[in-house]
């Protein structure tokens, strides 16, 4: 592969522009490595949010070409297969939340949801007793790794802002997990 | 004068893994006033990688395990190293550290008689490990959050401390942090303060760790005073990923070998069979049909009558075993051993016990692991070494400092068993949170130290205000492929020699970065930050890997290659710094008492 252009929002608090930047690409790079390599060799103070870079921790999110994505999972094969011949791939971060820098959001509200939903209360007497078919449907819920990709892409809460009335898909992800 | 927002609290939490949750967690059920103040959004920690699951000597899979057993396993794959008293403690009282969390929500795999099950890892005798298929640290983690969110706890998320508080007689009495987003600087007086950071594999260039792995715990404590003890032992994973180049490190956990899977060279052959240490002949299978055979039994549930595969070695061993493979030409197309599920398991199991590597592979390497083999080698993943504490209570060296989890250090020893982390976490956590709470209860409000204060908050501004310093991730990069390259898995005199060396250098490099002005999530600014603490723990470990002249469990010297039967098998290298220099020196170490003594396997003696 060789070098590709990519455009990525810089600005604060939704007040900004996409910037071209040129990425040396090797082979295998996800799209969070090219936003590394933007902050290591052109631009320090470019904002992005990650941790694990295995797609476990669900910090990266952003909109790539307008799709909500994990940047880590992003791999440039597939992106650049998929952006037109004539356009640039754009990286933009989450919009249903509030802007703060860059590729950062702040995803707050989200905490703020998960505090309202009350935990429910395991088996007093240790060594409870539940197959692996009990197990399996509570667990299916609990595998959400709050990415809040759903989040970004409800239109409740992307169009409507219905932040002080709704939960988004999250929240009732997690009291799904309730229901026995 | 500068601008900081000030805050008191009883007891202060440095970071919200499994051991920051669960401090916190302890702390404020015993009634203190408790902050955490953590680096990342919360749930994001280190912990949410976790694979594998969480040891503990429940007995569910196979009622022939205990405390005793576990305890021995410990000791055993730390080569005898540990703090026998920690690795009691933790043998004694995972297995209720893992029920509790049961009863706080959390869902672990069953057995088919309804209980928590239980998987096999590396060193542990019998199958030992609670999971959730293999991201049991999503599990964990997400359990100790949603009761951590409803106990009463302040949470500053995506804060950095950057300076300890102390008063003239060392006694830690709080914190100095910057919040990341808005670069707001605050200062928090605390009776009691508690690292719960994680670990430092972010100074090697291959590694399995996330962002916030850059020793800032272990700086911290160093720079309060306080003493890191084990620093040269570092765990080089034995698998992780290694093609394509931009995912190499990344993990892939031991279940796959717990689950069966075994690891061949470019010829084939299951090499694992011929790199069994003298330490641990005769606990493995020793021909392909009895490991076979042992996949078999406990795949079907039976208790094991015949010896466990030789992929199931320490972590230590099997990553030495590949290097080698590599090293001798035996490698795998882009230089690692070959990982083997599709022919062990179907691949509906595959995808049941296994779906996080399933999604992995397909994902980052184009490879369907129920088809076709992984390709894996060494990455490091996890700091034996830390800060040294007490075993019951996990307070360091200086008063009122305690320390849990990575950035603690004695439970391990030289190596780390797979899935004595996840325990070590809430097993320790809850010391820590118990101690630190009950030390507050009897004493003032620490007053905070106007001038402490304003230096720490002068110091955090440098990178803003230099114009024209080396772009903070360039020396980033450089310093991890220095350590890579002279301080990995295979060490010598010579190399350890150049990197100290070269880490004068970095000092000076590190000394003067630039980051842009802006306060605002400036990643730059934070790197900068991050890389004084990387440069003063990459020196710690260099240094205790020089002095330490044998190879030994998560040590290994080229030109010492075998462990040292004298003074180096029961002497621990003590780490801390004085007047900005970091010194070493060595210490006898404890050994358990007749009653312990008597459950360890030392006839086999060495690794």
């Amino acid at each position: 592969m060789t070098d590709i252009k990519m455009k990525v929002f810089r600005g604060e608090e939704g007040e900004g522009e996409l910037v071209e930047y040129d990425v040396e690409l090797d082979e295998g790079m996800v799209l969070l490595d090219c936003i590394h390599r933007i902050q290591h060799e052109k631009e320090p103070d470019l904002s992005c949010r990650w941790n694990c870079k295995a797609g476990k921790c669900g910090s990266c999110s952003a909109e790539i070409n307008g799709k909500p994505s994990l940047m880590c999972m992003t791999r440039m094969s597939d992106i650049i297969e998929e952006t037109p011949d004539n356009e640039i791939i754009t990286v933009r971060p989450l919009k249903t939340f509030p802007h703060v820098k860059d590729l950062v959001s702040d995803v707050s509200w989200n905490y703020e949801m998960a505090k309202a939903v009350v935990p429910i209360k395991g088996p007093e007497e240790p060594d409870w007793e539940f197959s692996q078919f009990e197990a399996k449907r509570a667990q299916e819920f609990r595998m959400c790794i709050e990415c809040f990709i759903c989040q970004d892409t409800c239109h409740v809460l992307r169009e409507y802002k219905k932040f002080d009335v709704f939960g988004g898909p999250r929240t009732l992800v997690r009291l799904a997990n309730f229901e026995t | 004068m500068s601008e900081y927002e000030s805050h008191e609290y009883d007891v202060v939490v440095i970071g919200a893994g499994g051991a920051g949750l669960r401090a916190a967690i302890e702390a404020a059920r015993s009634g203190s006033k408790t902050a955490i103040i953590c680096k990342s959004l919360l749930g994001k920690a280190h912990t949410v990688m976790a694979e594998g699951g969480a040891a503990a000597a429940l007995g569910n899979a196979d009622d022939r395990d205990g405390w005793k057993v576990h305890f021995k396993d410990t000791m055993k794959g730390g080569k005898y190293l540990n703090n026998w008293r920690m690795a009691q403690i933790h043998a004694q009282e995972s297995a209720d550290r893992i029920r509790e969390l049961e009863q706080w929500g959390a869902v672990f795999d069953r057995t088919p008689a309804g209980l928590i099950n239980q998987r096999n890892f590396g060193g542990h005798t019998y199958p030992r490990l609670a999971h959730v298929a293999d991201s049991t640290g999503l599990e964990i983690i997400r359990t100790l959050q949603e009761k951590g969110i409803h106990s009463g706890i302040d949470i500053f998320m995506e804060y950095t401390v950057s300076h300890l508080l102390q008063d003239e007689d060392g006694t830690c009495t709080g914190c100095v942090a910057y919040n990341r987003v808005d670069g707001a600087m605050h200062a928090y007086s605390a009776k009691s303060t508690i690292l719960a950071t994680g670990g430092i594999t972010r100074c090697w260039s291959v590694c399995s760790g996330s962002w916030e792995y850059t020793g800032d715990g272990h700086a911290l404590a160093l720079n309060a005073g306080a003493e890191l003890i084990d620093m040269e032992f570092v765990q080089f994973h034995p698998t992780g990923m290694v093609w394509p180049p931009s995912v190499r490190g990344i993990l892939v956990t031991e279940g796959v070998r717990g689950e069966g899977g075994v690891l061949r060279n470019s010829e084939g052959k299951r090499f694992m069979f011929d790199n069994v240490p003298d330490m641990f002949k005769g606990d493995h299978a020793e021909t392909e049909e009895e490991a076979t055979e042992w996949v078999r039994q406990v795949v079907a549930g039976e208790k094991a009558s015949v010896r466990r595969p030789p992929e199931l070695l320490t972590r230590d061993v099997v990553a030495k075993a590949i290097n080698k493979e590599v090293a001798e030409g035996r490698g795998s197309t882009h230089g690692g051993a070959y990982l083997d599920i599709a022919n062990q398991r179907s691949a509906e199991e595959i995808i049941a016990k296994l779906p996080s590597m399933h999604h992995q592979f397909r994902e980052l390497a184009g490879v369907d692991i129920t088809k076709e083999p992984m390709e894996v080698g060494p990455t490091a993943h996890y700091v034996m070494g830390g800060v040294r504490v007490d075993a019951e209570s996990q307070e360091s060296t200086v008063n009122g400092l305690f320390a849990a989890g990575e950035v603690a250090s004695g439970l391990h020893g030289a190596n780390r068993l797979g899935g004595n982390s996840l325990s070590d976490l809430i097993v320790f956590g809850k010391r820590a949170g118990e101690y630190a709470a009950k030390r507050s209860s009897d004493i003032e409000q620490p007053a905070l130290d106007t001038k402490q204060v304003e230096d720490a908050i002068e110091t955090n501004l440098k990178p803003l205000k230099r114009e024209s310093g080396e772009n903070p991730g360039k020396v980033y990069d450089e310093l991890r492929d220095m350590m890579q390259a002279k301080v990995g898995i295979i060490r010598t005199e010579a190399d350890l020699q150049t990197a100290m060396t070269d880490l004068i250098d970095f000092r000076k490099r590190v000394g003067n970065t630039s980051s842009g002005s802006s306060m605002t999530y400036n990643s730059g600014w934070h790197q900068a930050l991050d890389l004084q603490n990387m440069v003063d723990i990459s020196t710690a470990c260099t240094l205790a890997a020089l002095t330490r002249t044998e190879s030994r469990g998560g040590h290994t010297r080229d030109d010492f290659p075998v462990p040292d039967t004298g003074m180096w098998s029961h002497t621990t290298n003590v780490v801390w710094k004085d007047d900005a220099e970091i010194k070493i020196r060595q210490e006898e170490l404890s050994q358990p008492p007749e009653e312990l003594e008597s459950l360890l396997d030392r006839s086999k003696k060495e690794a």
